[in-house]
């Protein structure tokens, strides 16, 4: 499994960025990514070695982000949108990104069990 | 998840009921703001009613065994009942347009099994600027980032 520079540079002119302007965002050197994408492989020697013996393709050893990947990830997107608009507050953004990935029944809990304690925003 | 001894079974069965019997309603206020992804608190989920004699809430009321309670001098129309006590009945929205325009916009959201219509985060801010109270001045700036999240959200 390759890293593919072509679907990132189509995915940056759909968002409506550069590919430079992504790697200023995610904070990744313009050398590891190019070095990534000369890979053969972006899995370890390793992974491959036990999918062959599995009889799977690498791919099918993975499992969902943990939850410091998917922190981190939304910390990238709180700098992406911050980035597009200056005066938006980057708590207020994070933690409505992070509301996001809840149900929302469970969101208006989360609001009603803090509105019940302090009293404030109501 | 968040914490579910708060909106439990009995709220949820009072608005499956109103669902059920037809009531044209909907979540407005900072519940709604909640409910799209808004990082706001609130103590109570505003209602909003196209019309408050309608038959189904009393139905809807009497499924959880709660009661209406009338305007009167000193009171506005309110719910009293162990299921319904979270809930505040909403007759009015500053700056908006009447009942049947606004639900016209609003968000349809899942809720347990059962769909509901939602007043939209952008008709809420709207709402909030007009009727101008130190609260809402107060919360209006979380409000409008919040949107700004959920707008670039949706565009992945």
């Amino acid at each position: 499994m390759q890293l593919s520079l072509e679907k990132i540079k189509k995915l940056c002119a759909e968002k409506g960025c550069t590919v430079q302007q992504l790697l200023l965002d995610s904070a990744v050197s313009k050398n590891a990514l190019y070095s990534l994408a000369r890979k053969n492989t972006i899995f370890p020697r390793s992974v491959h070695a036990i999918a062959k013996i599995l009889n799977v393709p690498a791919s099918a050893l993975l499992t969902g982000d943990s939850p410091a990947d998917t922190m981190n990830g939304i910390i990238r997107r709180v700098a992406a949108i911050t980035g597009k608009h200056k005066k938006a507050d980057p708590d207020t953004i994070r933690h409505t990104l992070i509301l996001l990935q809840e149900e929302p029944l469970d969101r208006l809990r989360r609001s009603l069990l803090r509105g019940g304690k302090f009293n404030i925003l109501r | 998840m968040a914490e579910n001894l708060i909106f439990s079974d009995k709220e949820i069965s009072f608005l499956r009921e109103l669902v059920r019997q037809d009531v044209d309603f909907m979540i407005v206020g900072l519940s709604a703001a909640a409910l799209q992804g808004a990082p706001v608190v609130t103590q109570d989920v505003d209602l909003w009613f196209k019309d408050l004699a309608s038959a189904g809430i009393k139905k809807a009321l009497k499924k959880v065994s709660g009661v209406y309670v009338p305007p009167s001098a000193i009171n506005t129309p309110m719910f009293a009942g162990e299921a319904v006590k979270l809930f505040d009945i909403v007759v009015h929205m500053h700056g908006l347009g009447d009942f049947e325009q606004e639900k016209n916009n609003a968000l349809r959201v899942r809720l347990a099994d059962f769909d509901i219509a939602v007043l939209s985060l952008e008709r809420i801010i709207q709402s909030k600027k007009v009727t101008g109270r130190a609260k809402d001045k107060l919360v209006l700036p979380v409000l409008k980032d919040a949107l700004t999240a959920i707008k670039e959200s949706n565009k992945k």
